[in-house]
Order: structure tokens, then sequence, then C-alpha cells
């Protein structure tokens, strides 16, 4: 035992030898965390600091022992006004949580703090692993201590807080607000079961990703960068993407996947793959739909068009093996997921925001379009937005920080989206063009790419949204885990599925 | 101190029929347990009697918990049970892990204790610590790093078996057959606390018992039955009530590696995770704490079980029988 | 024992024996050792994928037919850019060129021994070809996570955090588990029935209401959340306790209790002496615990960076393992060398747990 205590004793000093050195400058006054806390926050600013000890049981050292850390330095709202509404800024259910991210997102909230007297954001990350972050939103929520905005978030992240979002129409209105200078079909995008949640900022399109080294081995042309042009003479469909991808697919041995002799069991390198998306993203690579029947919102429906890109997608991983299945996708050679960033594949189709990912200087990529399907082309597009939560106590000071944030440059870069005004897009793409280089890249591409979105959007509402988007999941991974799946019948389960869940909404 | 003069106030009422030596028990047994029961009434009987009142609800978790923002609902989320597709099959893919995951839970720490508490293991400092080492990983690091290990492709475990010579091993995380066991063996992994329990118990064990044994004739493996095992029974017990209790409410790393839906194909989608994608997927509140109340019903019972028949078994060397 | 005044043949049998005890207790400790290993073996196997990962730069992982251990490829310079070896075997025997340009059923190569000759073409698939790699771990990845986390400060929130929350918890937890086994309660069943209830609802169901309750408490955003509950005892410690502490005999007490000692002197000076080995457990299981809380502090101490223990503060640096998989590996290890250490020193209260025991008895 008293071995034991020596240990702790240790233990104490060691963590104050971390003290004195880990806490830098902040140490000099040595006021207990503890009291000193729950004096920052402004709703607590009435409970009795010293609360443990009149609660410690008898037969037991007086109090709680204080421990020796520095008081708590704000990392944010230093250059605020003292009178400033304080509103808070969480971020963490989509993009804006990896450390480089937050540092600059510091950056703009340092800058837009000093900047005015009326508000002081202060910033609540939570970096998602698993879902911790949906979590813990839902116990500030409940909790009464619910963020004032929250972002960037896109509909699957909303979704699984429907209901907790404030109309922005009204804050509009009543800030003065010119919601008419937007065009009607982006702010129809950001609507959920009709309500107005956000203001679009930035668009993300997508096109293909594609690496140059990968073409230059085959010795085959690059894929095209302008609509209509051919492939290789031949039109710029997905009959041409599938040929072309399989001779991208090789082996250990060097056999591409056209050859008899390839081996799927030992695949090095993969010729397309529609990275980071969901079912409905791969349905929408044949063109856009809903699930459902808008006129009968309980029936569920599985667009034609789906069902031909979940066929072409499921039979090019377990048939033609050009795309990766979840076990390659998910392994070390094929960089765990994030599939194009290991230099093993030649053909990824993602957004915008995918320059966040991998290394734009040190691969040798370009982007083209994307190929068509019965003549018609589809390049799904995202469009993430701030929201303002509905338990939001200063819902108006909020909106004035929000309608900041959608015009303010630094944050758009930040998540790679591209900006809503035709205007501000050459800084945008300089911007990229400087982490990019040598590479030059074709950024015509994306703007042209914008033309051609996924209408209705593979991520528009749906009723029972959460259950909805998990039943799609599902479906998705087993394509991706299951090889000799009958894929009629798991389309029929899965119809039965979304229209029980469909029925429940109502 | 409120609370022990409550103590002998309540004493005093029952001076009259107990002793004085009773009475002296009394009090100082209660005042032993004063700072649980304080700390149950502080903190721990809150979330019991909460959810409990949210399965009587149908609050969503979307808005703030105040009045106004819920409704009471009597017994319409219990009757959503019966037709609850998902309860009985992720009640038996929990079912599956814990009859796997509880024995083998105590079978591999307790041969792990009994190498590191073995005179005759070189370094057994170092041996303990290494076996320990995977308890301090986070579940969240010890999660990703058994998807890489286990990777059908690249993970080191099936480059291990193709080496050894086996053709096609398992796709584990991607197999419904394969992915549950892939999970009891991410629990094995992280066995350290049950082995330091397990070998705190083979260290209180007195050494003249061997020492008699050994003088009486007896081998190694009688000593490990007749002395070792109701010696240490106590811990044992210890560690297959808190064993049924994890396997009831175990799901983080299914969620980590194979999400919300216990992908591949449901295999992983134990009942504790439905309840978890009720409650904070779905904003179902109110039937989620219906499932909860289901956890901690069956887990009592188990608990319950347990208690009744293995107290007989454990053997307590104060002679006390509870 | 047998060495005085034998005959010499029983002599010769004893050192014969005594060489036997000698032989076969060097042969069980090595079979007990090489047993150890090789369980050792299965055990660690994870914990060298990713230490051999946090040695590798990225770019290894995703090569095809790098070794899994630590390497970079063999490069020669040509002209201003480096290309990998390749031992290539040709007509004349294997050959060792760089590999300039590679593509399908034959490649450009150049001789590092005869540059001269310039770029030629060679046929073959260099899919096929032996790449050529040395050993070669990087420090990389750990000078990267160092410099991005500030591993200093993270170490110490959670050596206090997991020091306070210990010493509350060991107070207690003996007090109570005491008070359960060593007094006749009325109804004392049905409490430690109450106490087990109260570890049986599944963790995550307890969210909603502690926030709702240390919000109301204004300890939000504080560690109060985190430490108070600790100094009133919990049922998994409490159960262990309890569990040793009935095992053992009850002589002791009884006769201090005899010569007057009261129950708090008879808990400090019989009691805890004899169950040190199931207090270090307690201590290292609760210790550990709380190092590796994550959703708690996290949502207790939201937006409070400072007051971040390592777990929250490595969090988004080892989930990132798909985009930064060096980087991510480095800073799990980084994370795990400290308590590593601390529990290096405190297992070594079992070896004293024998010596204890065997003193009092």
């Amino acid at each position: 035992m008293k071995k034991l205590l020596y240990i702790l004793s240790l233990l104490i000093i060691a963590s104050m030898v971390l003290a004195a050195c880990g806490g830098g400058a902040a140490a000099p006054t040595s006021a207990p965390a503890q009291n000193e806390a729950p004096a920052t926050e402004p709703p607590a600013a009435t409970e009795p600091p010293a609360a443990e000890a009149t609660e410690a049981p008898a037969g037991e050292p007086t109090a709680v022992p204080t421990p020796t850390i520095p008081p708590p330095v704000l990392t944010e709202g230093e250059g605020c006004d003292p009178a400033a509404t304080r509103i808070t800024w969480f971020i963490g259910l989509g993009a804006g949580s990896q450390p480089n991210d937050v540092e600059k997102e510091k950056a703009w909230v340092d800058k837009f703090n000093a900047s005015q007297t009326e508000a002081c954001v202060l910033m609540n990350v939570v970096y998602n692993t698993g879902s911790n972050s949906y979590d813990a939103l839902r116990a500030l929520i409940a909790g009464g201590n619910a963020p004032d905005i929250v972002g960037p978030v896109g509909k699957a992240g909303r979704a699984n807080f429907q209901g907790a979002w404030a109309d922005i129409t009204p804050l509009a209105d009543a800030a003065g607000f010119d919601l008419s200078a937007y065009d009607p079909n982006l702010l129809e995008f950001t609507k959920d079961e009709g309500i107005l949640v956000g203001i679009p900022f930035a668009l993300f399109p997508s096109f293909i990703y594609y690496n140059k080294k990968l073409f230059d081995e085959a010795q085959l042309p690059y894929p095209p960068h302008k609509v209509g042009e051919q492939y290789d003479g031949k039109e710029w469909n997905y009959d041409t993407l599938r040929e072309l991808s399989m001779k991208l697919t090789v082996d250990a041995n060097g056999n591409d996947a056209t050859s008899a002799d390839f081996d799927p069991a030992n695949v090095v390198q993969f010729g397309f793959y529609p990275q980071w998306t969901d079912a409905r993203g791969i349905g929408s690579l044949f063109g856009g739909g809903l699930p459902y029947d808008p006129a009968d919102p309980t029936k569920a429906v599985i667009p034609e068009n789906w069902v031909a890109a979940w066929k072409w997608y499921y039979n090019g991983m377990w048939t033609d093996h050009f795309i990766p299945t979840s076990d390659y996708a998910n392994s070390d050679q094929f960089g765990k997921g994030n599939v194009f960033s290991s230099g093993n594949l030649a053909m990824s189709q993602v957004h915008t925001w995918y320059t966040c990912c991998f290394d734009l200087s040190k691969t040798s990529w370009d982007i083209a379009v994307m190929p068509s399907y019965n003549g018609q082309i589809t390049a799904k597009l995202h469009g993430d937005t701030f929201a303002i939560m509905q338990d939001s106590k200063n819902k108006e000071v909020a909106f004035k920080v929000l309608s900041q944030m959608v015009v303010a440059p630094e944050l758009y870069q930040i998540y790679g989206g591209m900006p809503a005004k035709v205007e501000d897009r050459p800084a945008f793409f300089a911007s990229l063009d400087e982490r990019s280089a040598p590479n030059m890249i074709d950024w015509s591409v994306a703007e042209e790419m914008l033309k051609y979105p996924d209408l209705p959007n593979h991520e528009a509402w749906t009723p029972n949204p959460a259950v909805v988007k998990n039943i799609l999941d599902t479906f998705r991974t087993t394509m991706d885990q299951t090889p000799d799946l009958n894929l009629d019948e798991a389309i029929a389960q899965l119809k039965l599925d979304l229209e029980a869940a469909l029925k429940d909404a109502q | 101190m409120s609370a022990v003069t409550q103590t002998n106030m309540t004493s005093a009422r029952l001076r009259s029929r107990v002793s004085a030596h009773t009475r002296r028990q009394w009090t100082w047994g209660l005042l032993f347990l004063l700072p649980w029961i304080i700390g149950f009434f502080a903190f721990q009987l809150l979330p019991i009697v909460f959810t409990v009142f949210l399965s009587f609800t149908d609050y969503a978790a979307t808005s703030e918990f105040k009045l106004g923002n819920f409704n009471f609902v009597g017994f319409e989320n219990y009757q959503r049970l019966l037709t609850d597709q998902i309860a009985l099959p992720s009640m038996g893919v929990t079912l599956k892990f814990a009859l796997i995951g509880i024995p083998l839970g105590l079978v591999i720490p307790l041969l792990m204790a009994l190498l590191v508490n073995s005179r005759r293991l070189i370094a057994s400092n170092i041996f303990r610590t290494l076996f320990y080492l995977p308890t301090v990983i986070p579940v969240v690091a010890g999660a990703i790093i058994f998807n890489g290990v286990l990777n059908s492709q690249s993970g080191w475990l099936n480059l291990s078996l193709k080496a050894l010579g086996v053709a096609e091993p398992p796709r584990w995380f991607s197999d419904p057959a394969w992915a549950g066991f892939a999970l009891n063996l991410l629990a094995i992994w992280a066995v350290g606390n049950a082995m330091i329990i397990l070998l705190a118990g083979l260290q209180g064990v007195p050494t003249e018992l061997y020492e008699a044994a050994t003088v009486d004739g007896a081998g190694p493996i009688t000593q490990f039955f007749y002395i070792t095992v109701p010696m240490i029974s106590p811990v044992i017990f210890y560690n297959v009530t808190i064993g049924v209790i994890g396997a009831f409410q175990y799901f983080v790393p299914a969620l980590l590696i194979g999400g919300t839906n216990g992908n591949p194909q449901g295999s992983l989608m134990f009942f504790p995770m439905h309840f978890y994608r009720e409650a904070f997927v779905y904003s179902h509140m109110g039937y989620a704490s219906v499932l909860a109340v289901i956890i901690f019903v069956v887990t009592m019972a188990a608990t319950g079980v347990l208690f009744y028949f293995g107290q007989r078994m454990v053997y307590y060397a104060s002679g006390e029988v509870s | 024992m047998a060495t005085t005044s034998l005959t010499s043949s029983s002599t010769n049998k004893s050192i014969y024996r005594r060489v036997w005890s000698v032989v076969r207790e060097i042969l069980a400790r090595l079979g007990v050792t090489s047993l150890g290993l090789l369980m050792l073996a299965i055990f660690l196997l994870p914990l060298a994928y990713v230490l051999s990962t946090s040695l590798k730069l990225d770019s290894q992982l995703t090569t095809p037919g790098a070794p899994l251990w630590p390497a970079s490829p063999s490069t020669y310079n040509y002209e201003g850019t480096d290309y990998p070896l390749y031992d290539i075997p040709t007509e004349d025997g294997v050959r060792r060129l760089a590999l300039v340009g590679p593509h399908r059923e034959d490649s450009d190569v150049v001789d590092p021994d005869h540059p001269e000759q310039g770029v030629f073409n060679i046929k073959g698939r260099w899919r096929t070809w032996d790449a050529v790699y040395r050993f070669d771990p990087t420090l990389q990845n750990f000078y990267d996570a160092w410099r991005q986390v500030n591993f200093l400060r993270l170490f110490r929130n959670s050596l206090l955090l997991s020091t306070i929350s210990t010493i509350g918890t060991l107070i207690a937890c003996i007090l109570v588990a005491y008070g359960f086994t060593r007094f006749q309660l009325p109804g004392k069943n049905i409490l430690f029935v109450i106490l087990i209830s109260t570890i049986v609802l599944p963790p995550q169901a307890t969210i909603v209401p502690l926030y709702i309750l240390f919000n109301k408490l204004g300890w939000t955003g504080t560690w109060l959340p985190l430490l108070v509950p600790a100094f009133f005892a919990n049922a998994y410690d409490v159960f262990l306790l309890r569990q040793y502490f009935m095992s053992i005999p009850r002589e002791l007490d009884e006769a201090a209790m005899i010569d007057g000692a009261n129950p708090f002197r008879i808990l400090v000076s019989i009691i805890i002496p004899q169950a040190v080995p199931a207090i270090t457990a307690v201590t290292i299981f609760h210790f550990f615990f709380v190092w590796n809380q994550y959703f708690e502090p996290l949502v207790y101490l939201l937006g409070k960076e400072k007051l971040y223990p390592i777990s929250v503060g490595i969090g988004a640096f080892v989930t990132t393992f798909g985009n930064y998989p060096g980087r991510s590996a480095a800073t799990a290890v980084l994370a795990m060398l400290l308590p590593a250490v601390m529990f290096f020193l405190a297992q070594r209260q079992f070896m004293q747990g024998i010596v204890v025991t065997g003193v009092e008895k």
C-alpha cells in the first residue's frame, strides 16, 4: 500500500512537472480550474463555485483535491467585445473538423470577432469518429445548451436532427437580407421539408479525377475534358468507361482485366471507383431520381436508371473486376477507403471537396467530364451549408454571423467548394492551382459539370430521412461485400424495406 | 454529517428490539456505505429513472428536454415492440457474442494470469506489461487497428494464414458468417483488466496451501482444480458477472467497424446497437428507452440467476454466504 | 541435505539428482517462457502492424509488392530524377536496372553502371520484377505527430484526471466494499443488487440525463463531471473489492475487535494490507478506464481545448488513418508509451503482494 501511495504521489509530481513545461505562459495564476471554469460559462454564473465541497461524504478527506492546472485559456473569444453576444459554432457533422481545417476556421473566427462588436463566435469542434459528434450535439440540444450555428452540414447530417433546424426565411427578412439574389434552384436545394434551413454558399460539382501516370503506363489517351468529345473514336459513355477501366485494372502478374489470365484475387490497380458516396450517389451516375413517389410519399419507387447503374456498378466489381470491392477499397494498398489517393486507381468520381484529401502536388492528376448514359450526362452535385438551430437563443445575431460566413472566401476555400457567385471563381481556382503546382488542372471541367446536376438531387429530402438513408446504405454495403448476390432480389427487398419505412413516417 | 444523525434516529426507533452489538453493526455499516448511497441518489439513480420516464413519452431529443417538447403516450412504445422486426434477431447477435465471448473472456485471461504468475516465466514483468498493452489502446484506435489487421487483402492476419498454407482465409468483417467472431477476437485482445483481476486473485492464495498439497503428493493439475480454482472463485465469479453485464451492453466496436446498420448484412446488429440507433440516429428516444429497459431487465435477470446459482459454487474464506 | 557421511554411490546419485533438478528447472523455465512468447506473438501482431506503419512513409503502404517492414526503394538518380531499381531477369542473367518508363509488356530502363548508354527498352512485365528495397525506418511520422499534438499538455491533463479520479475511487470503493462485507445490515443483499443495477444500463442511455444534470449544475466546461462522481464509489470496483475482502479470513479482524479496535482501524490495519493485490488491480483498472474515457470528456469539455485529456486530444489524429496512416499510427504509439511505462511501474506491486500476504499469515 505504501508503494501504491508512492506511485500515486510520483504521478502527481510527474503531472506537475508536465504542467510546468506543457502549460507554458498560461500558468502564472494558480487559481484552481474547477472554480474558475463555471464562472466563464454565462448560464452557470450563479452556481456556487465550491459546490463539490458540501457534497463530500463523511469519513472522507474534506473535498476534491484541487488540481494544479492553469486556468482554462479560452482558445476563442479573446478579441471579442465584452458586451458581444456569444454565438456558438458547432463543427463536426461534415467537413471542417480535420486538424488543418480547424486552424483556418479559427483564423477566420478571430478576424471576424475583432472586426465587429455585436457577436462573439465560439467554436465547438468535434472530430467525428463513428458517430460521437452526432451524440454530442444530441446531448447539447437535450441539455438546453444547443449551439447557434451548425455547419458545414449536408442533407444527410441534418436528417439526424429532423425538426431541430430554424427557418432562415423570417430571419433573412428581419435582417433585410435579400434571398432573391440567389438562384431559386439553389434555394430549393437548401430546403428540408419545404423549410429553408441555410443560405447556399458553395457548390461542389463532381467529375472524374484521373491519374495520368497510370494512363501513361498503359499508353492510353486521357479521358475527354469537354462534353461531346469522343474517347479514342468512341462515344464517351459508360460502356466506353467500362472498357477503358478494365484495361486500367491490372493484377500482380501484369495482366489487365480484359485478359483471360487475369487473377481477381491479386489486383494491384483498379480502373474506376465512385469514391465516398452512397447508393443514391451511385444510382445518380445514370441520372437523378427519388426513392419514393412525391405524389404518394408512402409508395417506394426505385428509378429504372438507378437499377441500371447499380447493376453496372455491381458487375464492375464482381464480374468485370474494374471497381474495387469493399475488401480491396479498405485495404492498405488502396488507401483504406481513400482509394484515389493510393495512386493505384486510374479514375474516380468525386466532388470538388476531394481536393482536401490527396497529395495535390505529388500526384500526377487532372480532371475529366462524366460519361453519358443514354446520351444524358449527370454529375451529382453537393451543396453543404451552415444552419441555425431552432433552440438557439440568439437567432437574429446568429443570422448576422451566418450571412458573413457564406460570403467569406476563406471558408469556401477550406471546404473546397466553388463559390456560388461566378465572379469569385477565378480566385478560388487560383488558390487550388497554387496547392497543386506543378500540376496544371483544367478547371473548366468543374465549371462545365456544374451544368449537369442530378435532378432530383441524390441527397434530396425523403420522408423518414434517417431510416431511409440507413436502408439504402445497407443495400450499398451488401453490394460491396457480397459476391454472387441476386441483385434483382436484393432490389425487390430494398423496395419492401423502403416502403415500410415510408409508411412508418405517416 | 446530517446523514449520520439520521442513522442514529433510525436506530433509536429500533433500540428496543435489537441488541447493542447489532446496532453498532448497523451504524458502522451504513457509515461505510454512505459514499455510495449519496452517489446513488446524486448521480446513479437519475439515468434509470429518466430512461423509464422517457419510455412513456415521444421525446425526440431534437429540442431541449422540457415540458411541452414531448407528450406522454402511455404504453404505445411498449406496444411497438410487438411489431419490431429487428429486436429478436439483434438479441440473437448479442447472445451469440456472449456465448462465445464470456467463456473465452474467462479462460484466456486466466491462462495469461497463470503464465505471468509463474515463477518459471523469465522476465514476467515485461510479459505482464505487453499483455496489458492492448488494454490501454482507446476503443476507437483498437477498432481501426483491427480493421487493418483483419482486412482480407492486406491484413497481417490473413497474410500470416496464407503463409501457413490456408488458401482462402476468412473475409472477417465482410462476411456475415465471420464478422461476429472477428469482434470476439477484438474483445479477447483487450482482456488486460481481467488478467489483472485474476492475477490479484492468484496472489491472494496462501502459499502454505500449495506447500501442504505438495507434501500430500498432489500434482500441479490437482492443485489447480482443488486449490487454485476454489480459492480464486470469488474473482472468477466477478469476471463472469461483469462479462455478462458487458456482453449485454456491447456494440461500440461493431459500430466503428460495421456502422449503425450492423454490416455485413446485419450480422453485427447487436441489441444495444438497435437501442442506440433508435435513440441517436432515428431520434426515437421514447421507443429506444423501451429497448434500454429491456436490456436492463434481461441483464438483471441474468445477473440474478448468476448470483442465485453461482454464489453456491463460490468459496469465501471469510465464511460468508451472501 | 544429503551430503554428510554417505556412501560414494549415493553421493553420486544425489549429485545426479541435483543436476537433474537444475536441468529440469531450466527446461521448465524455457518451456514456460516460450509458451509465453508464442502467446505474446499472437497478441502483439496488431501492435507490430501499428508500429511498423508508424515507421513507414505512407507511400510504402500503397506500393504493390512493398515489404511489410519499414523500407524504402533503392533508387538511381538519372539526369536529376530518382528512378526505382529493379532486379530484372534477362538473357545475361539478372541485371539491376533503374525503371525510367514503365509500360505493360516492355519498359524503358537505364543501367546505373553504364548511364552513358542512355535509356533503352527491355521486354517483359515490370510488375513481375523484384523491386530493390532496403531497411529504412523513418521517424518523420513521429516528428509530425509531436509537432501537431500538444502531448505534454494532454498527458498532464490525463495524468491529473486519472490520478484524482483514482484516488477518489479507491477511498470510496474501499469504504463501501468494507461496509458490504463485514457488517450485518438488514437488506444488505437488496442494497447490493441495487448497486449492481447502476451499471446495467448501456452507457449511451446515460448520456442525455447526465448531460442535462451536469449542465443544470453548471459543471459543463469543467472537469467536475469527470471527477466528482468518482468520489462516490462505483459498482465495478466495489464489487471486485467485496469479492476479495470476502475471501480474507475473519480470524484477524475478530481478534482485533476483541482487543477493542474500531472498524475503521480494522479496515486500515488488517483488511487493506491483505488486499493489496486487489487494490492494485482496482487502481490500474480505474486509472486506465479514466485514461481511455472518450465520449464523456469530449461532451463535457466541448470547446475547452486546454482541458482535453489525451484520449480526446488525439482523436482527430488517430482516426485519420485513411488519409495519414503513418502520422495516425505514430500518434497512437506515442500515446501508448506513457501508460505502458506507468503500468510497468505499477505491476511490480504484484510481486510485493506475495511478500505482504506471506508475512501477514
